[in-house]
């Protein structure tokens, strides 16, 4: 297999699965955002 | 603490053999060190408990003859060529973007694992049966279950045997066991650490551990007397080590693929979620012929290997009622092969509306964990940031397993799908803890899209990954810090330094708590106390646990010699027999009338009970103490031993 030719696509996709990742984290940590102030709370 | 510093102990010498006998990397032989010591232990139980012999000193010298053993065959098979130990934590393997999550992890691990040390055992099932069974093997000396209420007496018992061991090496007491499953983390973070190092590379092998791990249902799991962590860290050993032997064809990584499928068919009856992982196995030795013959002779070994460390009950079932999986009846399409007094129908089969509000609701739930309508995290729930981060990645991931054409790859790829399936379709209780194993296949395979990245998404996707374990455990603080009962628990420790059991079980169990903390006041080591329902039973046994307790009903259950008697000569001689001391009656508020029976017995025989305690008013409902009084003219009980 010749790598040079699939390292441009790899590479795209790679950029891509990070960006999905940073989305998916992203998203969760909006969704899930009310559980941050029970931080506070162990300090009191 | 003993308990701890024994098995740290077995897990290192474990480690150090391996790496010496095979010359691998560090982090397959901690794999393999801590497949072992779980191994261990669920022997050392089984054969013990087998001859009647489970005793704290013996299991203890039989786990440190196991210690020298190991240290023995480390010390004749050095190799000078090997790398130090620490190789495999070079910068390039484990990039500094990665240490702050490290740090954060450990440092929130260490304060989930003394609160929970510091606080009595907890959690729902916890105290209903795996604790309760743990108690009464260390109690009788043996393994026998007779006359235990409800079913969970003949369903797979790994998790409680490794709880009863590590009970045991700490002289017995249950501080040990309550933190039972902080023992299968070592295991998690090696199994996901191998995944991760197989399809990521080095770079995604620690971060894949880490991650694993710091999921706050994992967090979360790791401080109550559950078999959930236990069986997800066994599900994700065996595809680890089906892995290893994709690679290397050796002997030693499908013997650990034998034992690590046995240890979790011994923790859980699910085995058709387990069934995924013998594909891969299956599929190498097709394509290995030099394997072949191989394969053929270790089969029946091997196949006994995985029997011993998780076949005991399936083998018992079927000998004692033609069933594996007896007291449940196994049907397919129709036919049924294993006949059963129970269809798996009858369990608790509306959870899966505790999370989703139908089952197409489970596709988006990784990105809003939600338990009965609230945002919260739970001993069923809560697979955290990165995981939902890997299944967004999942299509890019599963296209990048296409791509690779890597038999490896495109297992883990496919067992996600065949792994849901089956819960989907066979699983009669949906809740996220019974795939515990699943993060542990998705993260691997999100590091394999990953490791693609060049330049600035690299930086990014390793930023990502490491503020998401940063975040999960920050999630997980914020949850418990939301949590009233844990809260509290904590402003005493840091005012205190200590909490009182009944001062915790007051608070979480109000009516309940107050009846438990009123026994233990009485309670005499020996002492005999029957409760009419089979739930959170443990403390009836006392703060530490030191008393009998029998679950007594009024009528037959669906297990042979469950104790009951219908009538109220016979309840009353049934207690009588048992040498009953004192009753306790809980009214759950959920099931109203469930104590009615048993109070109409105690109100047509009111010379033989004394009421010490009422409390009616809480969330768990209503709950009562009585003496059973001597009959008039016998001589009074005594407590035994």
């Amino acid at each position: 297999m010749d790598g040079s030719r699939t390292r441009p696509g790899r590479r795209a996709a790679g950029a891509a699965a990070a960006v999905l990742f940073w989305v998916g984290l992203l998203a969760y940590a909006w969704l899930q955002r009310s559980l941050l102030p029970g931080i506070a709370e162990l300090f009191r | 603490m003993i308990a701890a510093l024994l098995f740290g102990g077995l897990l290192l010498s474990g480690t150090v053999m391996f790496r010496n006998l095979l010359g691998r990397r560090t982090c397959e032989a901690a794999f393999l060190g801590s497949l072992l010591a779980c191994c261990e232990g669920v022997l050392i139980v089984l054969a013990f408990g087998a001859a009647g012999r489970l005793a704290p000193g013996l299991v203890a010298l039989a786990t440190f003859c196991l210690f020298i053993l190991h240290g023995l065959v480390a010390l004749f098979h050095q190799k000078e060529e090997l790398p130090m130990l620490g190789g495999g934590l070079q910068r390039w393997a484990f990039p500094p973007v990665f240490w702050p999550a490290a740090a954060i992890f450990f440092a929130v691990l260490a304060f989930r694992l003394f609160i929970a040390w510091k606080t009595p055992p907890d959690a729902w099932d916890g105290l209903s049966y795996h604790l309760p069974i743990v108690f009464r093997w260390i109690r009788q000396g043996d393994l026998s279950l007779g006359g235990w209420p409800t079913f969970h007496r003949t369903i797979a018992h790994n998790g409680e045997y490794l709880a009863a061991w590590l009970s045991l090496l700490d002289g017995g007491r249950m501080e040990a066991a309550k933190l039972s499953q902080a023992a299968a983390l070592p295991l998690m973070f090696t199994s996901a650490a191998v995944l991760g190092r197989r399809h990521g590379g080095a770079v995604w092998s620690l971060p894949c551990g880490l991650a694993a791990c710091a999921a706050p249902l994992a967090l979360i799991q790791a401080g109550i007397p559950y078999v959930d962590l236990f069986y997800g860290a066994s599900f994700l050993a065996a595809a680890a080590a089906a892995v290893l032997f994709d690679r290397t064809g050796l002997a030693v990584h499908l013997a650990a693929f034998a034992a690590a499928f046995g240890l979790a068919l011994g923790a859980k009856s699910t085995a058709y979620l387990q069934a995924p992982l013998l594909l891969l196995p299956f599929w190498t030795l097709c394509l290995r012929r030099d394997l072949r013959l191989k394969a053929a002779l270790w089969l029946i070994p091997l196949t006994l290997l995985s029997l011993a460390l998780g076949g005991s009950t399936y083998i018992e079932n079927w000998r004692a009622h033609g069933n594996p999986v007896y007291p449940f009846e196994f049907k397919v399409g129709g036919w049924t092969v294993f006949l059963g007094p129970m269809s798996p129908s009858e369990l608790l089969t509306e959870v899966e509306r505790w999370f989703v509000s139908s089952p197409a609701g489970w596709l988006w739930y990784p990105f809003r964990e939600s338990f009965r309508g609230r945002l919260v995290y739970g001993s069923e729930h809560g697979f955290g940031p990165v995981f939902a981060a890997c299944y967004a990645v999942l299509p890019a991931a599963a296209w990048a397993a296409l791509r690779s054409r890597n038999r490896s790859a495109l297992w883990l790829a496919a067992m996600i799908p065949m792994t849901l399936a089956a819960f989907f379709l066979f699983q009669p209780t949906r809740e996220p803890r019974y795939i515990m194993f699943l993060p542990g296949l998705v993260l691997p395979l999100a590091a394999l899209a990953l490791r693609r990245a060049q330049g600035w998404a690299r930086s990014a996707a390793r930023l990502g990954w490491s503020a998401g374990i940063i975040l999960s455990c920050v999630l997980f603080l914020g949850w418990f810090g939301g949590e009233k009962d844990y809260r509290d628990a904590w402003k005493l420790l840091r005012s205190r330094g200590r909490i009182e059991p009944a001062e915790f079980y007051k608070a979480r169990f109000d009516t309940l708590g107050q009846a438990w903390a009123f026994l233990d006041k009485r309670l005499e080591r020996g002492d005999t106390v029957a409760v009419n329902y089979a739930e959170l039973i443990l403390p009836w046994a006392g703060l530490p646990p030191r008393a009998e307790v029998h679950v007594v009903g009024h009528r037959a259950t669906l297990l042979p010699d469950a104790l009951y008697g219908e009538l109220p000569e016979e309840w009353m001689n049934l207690l009588d027999s048992l040498r009953v001391r004192y009753l306790g009656l809980w009214e759950p508020r959920w099931y109203p009338g469930l104590d009615e029976v048993e109070r109409d017995f105690i109100r047509r025989q009111p010379d033989r009970f004394r009421l010490l305690g009422l409390w009616e008013t809480g969330g768990m409902g209503k709950t009562a103490v009585y003496e059973v009084l001597p009959k008039p003219g016998s001589l009074p009980a005594l407590p035994r031993d």
